[in-house]
């Protein structure tokens, strides 16, 4: 722990009757990208605006460096936010909003000037210093609200969904662009999405929130290939599911039942090791073969009938009926490889276990 | 004749466009050349004949020559701007309350906030001078002031209010997040956003203060502190003035004046707008 880590212990806050973080510790190391995930109502943007100090813990402390901000005003912290409506001066224009943090904190002018000039070319606005808010684009608006908050140099940079207002593309653009301009400044960020893929793509760590508490947390390629609960399973990306009874435990396996299917995961893989259980596996990560006889030994397989084909360009998405009645997702790859399979045909998925994991139901 | 019908059924919405505007401005055109008639007497102030009309300037360069008309003209001027900033400044004050901050009754306050704007003046009128005569408080300039504030604050407020909620309560957010304190935040920020709204509240307070009489006529009692609509009716009794149409017509160029500023203003912002974009 170095010292100007971000940390929030035990943290709660009510509206009324209603929790919307609840007792929440995490720690935000220095200089880290990190993203909380989750859908809305989930405690997320709330806890966001206790960091800010816009609203204040019910209980709880939060600190920064070690000082204890957790009722301090929010004009005192060394915190500054992007909002989701980026929230410009509409009477100012550019190069004054930008320079509204550098003024307050007694700036003087000509570092002022140089500072916010500097700013506006990192965020490539260099030209647009004169112009009011209203007569720039929502891609060039939201870098305005970047701008306006890093030129201050905080400790600790807040994004309240920035990207939510801007159309895919963009979006996209802009994650390349504010991870580049993380790395430069080397500022912690904290960025609060409901967008899965964009937190996977950014982020350092996801914290994956829900109904006021911490699901999970990790980097995002570990938080995917091994989710804590269902629910991480199916917030981020997508999982196949499948209900099964834990039988025993073997040779670093865990053996289950599905549905009269006897099939093994590794120990090191499962968050349950006995009782009622989901098995999960990634639609990418199974397989279709025509029959049981071609699936590769050591896979892991089930029967099935295709039900859906969708092609959608780098990948076909099956969704084949397993002999219980749900239904699996499966990507085949459009890498030339495989032949297409047509809807109504049987075939076997299989997986290899290494790639399932277990969780509890 | 075919022709002449062919083109009233094409035109007869402009035709009647003008009619309509003529109905608006006709009055107002009268009073503005009846102050460069010289009246033969008192009586006949407001008897447009042009068999008989004498055009002078005397209206415009002797305007106080009236006994009386420049005193009230300066009693409403200053009944007018005083009622106008106590109004402003309170009527803003309940806007931001009412916009800004959830309250036990601020449902009802939102309702009863129009109740003096619905209320007949007439009623309004005698109410007050119940009041000020059951409390004892002697009619003149202060009994005046108050009741104009009064009516005053409900369209202050009305104004106000709707600049305000027009305005992303993050702006103030997002100020305080960049180290203002809350009063720089006001100052710096929402001050400038709602200061339009706030400039034709009272722009609409003074000009209601300055032309109301009913209440006026109530509240002033028996004392001398006659305002210039109480002037103008006084002097009707026994023939007005003339320099009283020089006054109307100088009153009306002001105010068309403040709304071709206005209107010039936002022409321009939007051409400078569209010319950057």
């Amino acid at each position: 722990m170095t010292d100007q880590d971000l940390c929030i212990e035990n943290v709660t806050k009510t509206f009324g009757g209603f929790t919307a973080v609840d007792d929440l510790t995490l720690t935000i190391p220095d200089g880290s990208f990190f993203a909380l995930l989750g859908a809305s109502g989930c405690g997320k943007t709330t806890t966001l605006r206790m960091v800010a100090g816009l609203e204040e813990p019910t209980a709880g402390r939060i600190t920064l460096g070690g000082l204890d901000i957790t009722r301090m005003r929010p004009y005192k912290r060394p915190v500054n936010t992007v909002f989701q409506s980026y929230a410009l001066f509409p009477h100012m224009n550019v190069a004054d909003n930008v320079a509204f943090g550098l003024r307050r904190k007694g700036e003087n002018r000509a570092d002022t000037r140089r500072k916010v000039a500097e700013m506006l070319d990192l965020v490539q606005l260099g030209q647009y210093g004169t112009r009011r808010p209203a007569q720039l684009s929502g891609g060039q608006q939201q870098r305005v609200a970047l701008a306006r908050a890093l030129v201050n140099q905080p400790e600790v940079l807040l994004l309240d969904e920035p990207l939510g207002a801007l159309d895919l593309k963009l979006r996209r653009q802009m994650q390349i662009e504010l991870k580049r301009i993380q790395t430069e400044v080397g500022i912690t960020f904290v960025h609060v999405t409901h967008d899965q893929e964009e937190a996977m793509t950014m982020a350092d760590t996801v914290a994956v929130m829900q109904a006021g508490r911490i699901e999970q947390l990790g980097a995002p390629a570990e938080m995917y290939e091994f989710p804590a609960s269902a629910f991480v399973a199916n917030f981020l990306g997508q999982s196949n599911l499948i209900k099964a009874e834990v039988t025993g435990q073997a040779d670093g396996h865990v053996t289950v039942d599905a549905h009269g299917n006897r099939l093994a995961v590794p120990s090191a893989r499962c968050r349950v090791t006995s009782g009622t259980a989901l098995l999960g596996v990634r639609p990418e990560k199974l397989h279709l073969a025509d029959g049981l006889a071609a699936v590769p030994s050591g896979h892991a397989a089930v029967q099935g009938v295709v039900t859906d084909a969708s092609f959608t360009g780098v990948s076909t998405q099956y969704l084949v009926r397993a002999p219980w009645g749900s239904e699996l997702t499966v990507f085949v790859p459009n890498s030339g490889i495989a032949h297409p399979a047509l809807p109504g045909a049987e075939v076997a998925v299989h997986w290899s276990p290494a790639h399932s994991f277990l969780v509890g139901s | 004749m075919h022709g002449f019908w062919r083109w009233l059924a094409e035109k007869w919405v402009l035709l009647l466009g003008f009619v309509l505007l003529a109905y608006l401005f006709v009055p107002i055109a009268v009073v503005m050349l009846l102050s460069f008639n010289q009246p033969a007497s008192r009586n006949t102030t407001y008897v447009l004949d042009f068999a008989t009309f004498q055009f002078t300037w005397n209206n415009w360069t002797d305007m106080c020559g009236a006994a009386g008309i420049c005193d009230s003209l300066m009693r409403s001027i200053y009944v007018g701007l005083s009622a106008t900033v106590i109004a402003t400044i309170l009527g803003t004050l309940i806007s931001f309350a009412l916009v800004r901050y959830r309250f036990i009754g601020r449902g009802s306050t939102n309702t009863l906030i129009f109740l003096p704007m619905a209320t007949p003046e007439i009623v309004m009128g005698t109410s007050l001078l119940t009041l000020f005569i059951g409390l004892q408080i002697p009619m003149g300039f202060l009994t005046i002031l108050i009741a104009h504030v009064m009516f005053c604050i409900s369209f202050v407020v009305v104004t106000v209010k709707a600049r305000l909620a027009g305005l992303d309560p993050r702006l103030q957010e997002a100020a305080m997040d960049l180290y203002a304190t809350p009063w720089q935040a006001f100052r710096l920020v929402i001050l400038p956003l709602v200061l339009p709204g706030i400039v034709a509240a009272a722009l609409l307070a003074f000009s209601l203060s300055f032309d109301d009489f009913i209440i006026t006529n109530f509240v002033t009692g028996t004392s001398d502190y006659t305002t210039f609509p109480m002037f103008i009716w006084g002097s009707n009794l026994r023939g007005i003035p003339p320099q009283v149409n020089a006054i109307a017509t100088a009153m009306f160029l002001i105010s068309f004046a403040f709304v071709i500023a206005g209107q010039l203003r936002t022409r321009r912002r939007s051409a400078r707008r569209a010319a950057t974009s």
